[in-house]
């Protein structure tokens, strides 16, 4: 038998130096996901289709009111002061460890807390919290919390935001550019993975967003500069809870998606914002893509390979990662010009009245796609706990807690998959019909308006369903 | 005839009508899934000439809760990694290795070989049951 190390449920302990400064498609890579059947594939994207037919048919037999005020909310409440106040502790706590276990501790990815934290808990683990219970990180944004805390201090003295007005051309632009940075981090930027630089890029990111905070005063930065407000207000509207903030924290229990209706269209730098999001969603997953690969390899074959050209491949995925989102914007832009065709009208601002429609579809893909991961990787998370600065602490007992990878089977992920896919289509789908009949006013124009839109719904979710469908592979690993 | 309905319980009544058919489609699924667990272990002869696997596979299938043998001959020394399930074997020339486990979770993982850059030799898929 030779020397064997099974063991079976563990951490990947024993190569991981090597790790962090592997090429991988995603930060943290390391997804085991079988590809989606072909079955499943079928099924899901037939039902999409049908599903999209039965909606059109069922808004030509009614005159559907215009949709409601965006007040949607069936139950509301205050949330208590001292759990908010516990709450916001605990995040500030935690962005501080990460921060300085980042710096301090252990440099390789496992054995330090920042990577698993910021990549797995927070990014993913957040925007799922985001869109199935509510945008929590609005009440617990450390960088918020921390500065309005300081300014209350000084208030007696000094105010500590000049509170310039904020130009109203500028919009949510700096959180665009902000998010495609994010996003090249996560997905291209080598050594993503090494604590030092990830702890580096929040100090970063801190000076920057109290920056924002000063000049312009904390509410206007955070609703155009501070891009995770912006990332999970938007996932935010799709969840049953509403966190409001009018001098106490608000909750507000509203159906799903409810949120993502718009009255109000939202400005093209909004929108800009949104299909920046949808796109990348999209992108993180193509890069894992066997065509991907293929093309990558037959592009750097005359160079000597994937290996021996990292800033090449680095190229390739950067222009992926800029071409994606503005090949969506063009083909929703041209949709929405069909659409004015079609309605024979000139509403102004009618691109940002459809963009949030298309959410629920990322959102479904965003939870296929990542759940495993979630539940897997984000099991480092228990050993960590205990020793996050790798020193071999032994804080809550579990330091050696081993990770379980068969904690999902693959036949869940796969019903997960479908069900959460085909959900978001017909939601998004509805919410399209809904929002054209308050647009238009004419159900029949409404309807025959949808037709485009309802052809990209189709396409966004088949392309999502594809790569769901396809096996997991990096360019140049074989 | 005007429908008074809000479009958000619309939504909602959609979301139900679709999880219900969705939970009709599960049930249909996992009736056609009752199988035993072979004890036979599933053995697979995998070489590896000039770091890469002979012939043409790309995967190597087996089903979640079979007993897997991978051996592992090779034209020189290597060490190889089973992602995943983490194993790890060194392999000398003319001395086959044999990775054995028992495949208890399912995915798609890389058997890498390792040494300067890592280059994937194969994926081990664990199908579920």
């Amino acid at each position: 038998m030779g020397m064997i190390r099974t063991k079976l449920f563990t951490a990947v302990s024993i190569v991981l130096p090597a790790l962090g400064s592997e090429a991988s498609a995603h930060a943290l890579a390391q997804r085991y996901d079988l590809p989606l059947p072909l079955g499943y594939f079928l099924a899901a994207a037939g039902a999409a289709v049908a599903v999209s037919f039965v909606i059109v048919a069922l808004f030509g037999r009614h005159d559907i009111e215009p949709a409601r005020p965006i007040d949607h909310a069936i139950l509301r409440g205050t949330i208590p002061t001292p759990i908010v106040a516990l709450l916001q502790v605990l995040s500030v706590g935690a962005l501080a460890l990460i921060v300085s276990a980042g710096l301090f501790g252990d440099q390789r990815t496992f054995k330090n807390i920042a990577p698993v934290a910021v990549w797995v808990i927070w990014w993913v683990g957040f925007s799922i919290l985001s869109a199935f219970v509510g945008n929590i990180w609005a009440l617990i944004n450390p960088w918020s919390t921390v500065f309005g805390f300081a300014e209350a201090l000084a208030r007696p003295w000094a105010k500590l935001s000049l509170r310039l007005p904020y130009p109203r051309w500028l919009g949510a632009w700096p959180a665009c550019g902000l998010l495609l940075l994010f996003a090249w981090i996560e997905l291209v930027a080598p050594g993503r993975d090494v604590p030092r630089n990830i702890a580096a890029a929040i100090l970063i990111y801190t000076g920057l967003t109290w920056a924002g905070f000063v000049v312009f005063g904390r509410d206007a930065w955070l609703k155009n500069g501070e891009v995770f407000s912006v990332v999970f207000g938007f996932i935010g509207r799709f969840a049953p809870l509403e966190f409001t903030h009018d001098g106490h924290w608000r909750v507000g229990l509203r159906s799903f998606a409810a949120g993502l209706l718009t009255r109000e269209p939202l400005e093209p730098s909004m929108t800009a914002f949104v299909l920046l999001m949808l796109g990348t969603v999209t992108i993180d997953g193509l890069m894992e893509t066997p065509p991907w690969a293929a093309l990558v390899e037959w592009f750097l074959a005359g160079r000597g390979g994937v290996d021996a050209n990292p800033a090449a491949y680095g190229a390739l995925q950067t222009a992926l990662l800029v071409a994606g989102p503005l090949f969506l914007a063009v083909l929703y832009l041209a949709v929405v010009a069909m659409m004015a065709r079609i309605a024979r009208s000139n509403i102004p601002g009618l691109g940002g009245m459809f963009v949030l429609s298309l959410v629920p579809i990322a959102i479904a893909y965003h939870l296929a796609h990542y759940f495993s991961m979630l539940m897997v990787a984000g099991q480092f998370i228990i050993p960590l706990a205990s020793d996050p600065f790798g020193y071999g602490w032994d804080l809550f007992g579990t330091m050696l807690y081993r990770v379980d990878i068969g904690v999902v089977d693959a036949k869940f992920i796969w019903y997960l998959s479908v069900v959460a896919i085909v959900t978001g289509h017909i939601v998004a789908v509805w919410m399209g019909h809904v929002t054209a009949c308050s647009v238009f006013r004419d159900v029949c124009i409404a309807r025959r308006s949808q037709y485009p839109m309802l052809v990209l719904m189709v396409a966004y979710t088949t392309l999502s369903l594809w790569i769901l469908a396809q096996p997991i592979v990096e360019p140049g690993a074989k | 005839m005007r429908s008074h309905v809000a479009p958000n319980n619309q939504i909602v009544r959609l979301g139900l009508a679709a999880t219900v058919g969705m939970t009709i489609f599960i049930a249909f699924g996992e009736t056609c899934n009752a199988q035993s667990v072979d004890e036979e272990p599933r053995r697979f002869e995998l070489r590896i000439e000039n770091g890469r696997l002979t012939g043409t596979a790309k995967t190597v299938q087996v089903r979640r809760g079979d007993a897997v043998e991978l051996i592992w001959s090779t034209d020189r020394r290597s060490v190889l990694h089973l992602h995943g399930y983490d194993i790890e074997i060194t392999v000398d020339a003319g001395k086959p290795q044999t990775m054995a486990f028992r495949a208890r979770a399912t995915g798609r993982f890389p058997i890498e070989i390792h040494g300067g850059r890592h280059t994937v030799l194969v994926y081990l898929e664990v199908h579920p049951r």
